[in-house]
């Protein structure tokens, strides 16, 4: 099972630190700044997890999240989101995201989902 | 002895006498009747003249918008100024009526072009709107000052003309002087009585009816809204990277040994955090503010809403709360979360205006078709400067407040059909009287039935 993570982000300081941040915590962290580059690194190789922002310029997380699960339908997806009540959420949930991050977040929680996510997998 | 049971006794009567004097002398009876008739009708005519305001911006705005609920409510202002007019005696209100009916004509025959025309307005069009309905605002709010003023002089007349009630003061006062103790606690009774109906009067006096300035503030509330949704949006992502960086920093730091040499740099961290926390507390306010949704209306009583408002309220121990609650309220039709989000905000308001202690009286009460519930507080008040602010979204006295809890509060109270206002309390204890009203259930289904 793959400890391999990707963070998709396209605020730069967000994206760097929470790669960082998961990188000390032992995981092994591939980074996309929008939707586009998501995809093709989805396409490319297997990730335990996909943490994918909702609004980005070019393509925005939703759209990604569905290229994503149509190329491999078993990608675990968790969106990280700055605007929980505009709607976006409920599509993202309804499009087969696993759950959801609002900015800002407890790196805690992240790490915790993350742990819970790879050994569900690990264990299916 | 004897003379003293004989003084006290005379005092009683004569302190009926008074009061049956004070209340029942011919004009000033009438005067306090039409007031209080002429109040709510005033009210009504003010909130006509608020929808009408509300409408005709969505006809500006929005070429396909039929208009229909603007020629009703334009009907309803007409009918509301003319049951006014009947009443009015008084030359110059009739004066005033006969300006707002002419502004009226000028406005439907603006609002009559309007309408059959599918192009947007364009701006001088708006701005010849905008005139008529301010002028409109503006007499209608004069209307309000004259009548109030007709009324003190109408008082102030009667006390002074009437023979009866002068020569009574005088007996009663020269029987003070001669009977003492007794009698003069008797005689303190009655000038209380007659302190508690001027109190009375003073809380009608509260300006809770001022539709038109609602209106302008609620368009604020809505830009306010957009832009501070958009606001914390854009903020989470730096404060994300700020707390990702202190994460980073606390762990990076700890397991070099660098907080445990020196412990600065940990508390540091610490404030770090916190402040992130906090300006993410802050952060949720707004954008809850920024999406108060249409009330979910249900028919319910308000006593229970209130209670369960204080429930939740972390009670401060110097401060005495006590709640009036009258027999029989009539039901009303609200959104019991939103409600309750006002009245706890009231609450704690009252609470933080009297750090030392104090008392919080809580009433609800019937008043016509409406449910009238009021606080009222002793703490250090609101001064004249910002009586009129206090409602203005990002206004605030306090060093840690955001200024949107009576913005939010008043706008839940409009979206009720309800009113807010807020007002100094005259009493020797000073403080302020937060008052709100709401539309009863059978108000409510009258309305929809119209």
């Amino acid at each position: 099972m793959t400890r391999k993570v990707m963070i998709v982000d396209d605020n730069t300081a967000l994206r760097q630190t929470l790669q960082d941040i998961l990188i000390y915590e032992g995981y092994e962290v591939d980074a996309a700044a929008d939707g586009h580059q998501a995809v093709d690194m989805a396409a490319n190789e297997s990730y335990g997890l996909i943490f994918m922002d909702i609004r980005m310029p070019g393509m925005d997380g939703i759209e990604a999240l569905g290229k994503i699960k149509a190329i491999r339908p078993d990608s675990v997806v968790v969106m990280i989101t700055g605007s929980p009540t505009d709607g976006s959420l409920e599509v993202a949930l309804a499009n087969g995201a696993k759950t959801a991050l609002i900015k800002p977040f407890a790196v805690e929680l992240m790490i915790e989902i993350l742990e819970e996510v790879l050994s569900e997998t690990a264990s299916a | 002895m004897a003379l003293f049971i004989a003084v006290g006794v005379l005092a009683l009567v004569t302190q009926a006498a008074v009061l049956r004097v004070y209340f029942t002398s011919g004009n000033v009876t009438r005067s306090v009747e039409n007031r209080s008739l002429s109040t709510t009708g005033l009210a009504k005519v003010q909130r006509e003249a608020l929808l009408l305001n509300v409408e005709a911006g969505k006809v500006l705005r929005d070429p396909n918008y039929s208009g229909d609920v603007l020629a009703f409510h334009r009907a309803m202002l007409g009918d509301e100024l003319r049951l006014q007019g009947a009443r009015f005696t008084d030359p110059e209100l009739k004066a005033r009526l006969d300006e707002i009916a002419l502004t009226l004509v000028r406005y439907d025959a603006m609002m009559a072009g309007r309408l059959n025309t599918s192009a947007p307005a364009d701006a001088i069009e708006t701005e010849g709107f905008d005139a008529v309905l301010t002028d409109l605002r503006q007499q209608i709010i004069m209307l309000y000052d004259d009548e109030e003023q007709s009324f003190y002089w109408a008082l102030s007349q009667n006390l002074r003309s009437n023979q009866k009630l002068h020569i009574i003061l005088m007996v009663l006062s020269g029987l003070v002087i001669l009977g003492g103790g007794l009698l003069g606690a008797s005689l303190r009774r009655t000038v209380w009585a007659l302190r508690d109906e001027m109190k009375q009067r003073d809380k009608v006096e509260c300006d809770l009816a001022d539709a038109n300035e609602q209106l302008v503030r609620s368009e604020r509330l809505v830009a306010i809204g957009k832009w501070s949704g958009g606001v914390a949006h854009d903020l989470r992502n730096p404060l994300g990277a700020i707390k990702n960086s202190a994460y980073l920093l606390k762990r990076k730091l700890s397991s070099d040994g660098a907080v445990e040499a020196n412990p600065k740099l940990g508390q540091y961290l610490e404030i770090i955090e916190q402040q992130v926390n906090r300006s993410t507390s802050i952060i949720s306010d707004l954008l809850t503010f920024s999406g108060v949704a249409a009330p979910a209306l249900e028919e319910l009583q308000v006593d229970k809403v209130l209670e369960d408002s204080l429930e939740t309220m972390v009670k401060n121990d110097h401060i005495v709360l006590r709640s009036k609650i009258a027999p029989n309220l009539h039901s009303i039709r609200a959104d019991a979360e939103q409600l309750q989000r006002v009245f706890l905000n009231l609450a704690n308001n009252a609470q933080e205006a009297m750090p030392e202690g104090g008392r919080l009286d809580i009433s609800i009460a019937n008043a016509d078709d409406q449910v009238v519930i009021a606080f009222s507080d002793t703490g250090q008040g609101i001064s004249d400067e910002n009586i009129g602010k206090i409602f203005d979204p990002l206004f605030t006295t306090k060093t840690k407040g955001t200024g949107l809890g009576l913005a939010v509060c008043q706008e839940i109270i409009m979206r009720h059909g309800g009113t807010i206002g807020a007002c100094r309390n005259r009493g020797p204890s000073g403080g302020s009287v937060f008052e709100v009203r709401l539309p009863d259930a059978a108000g409510t289904h009258r309305d929809a039935e119209d």
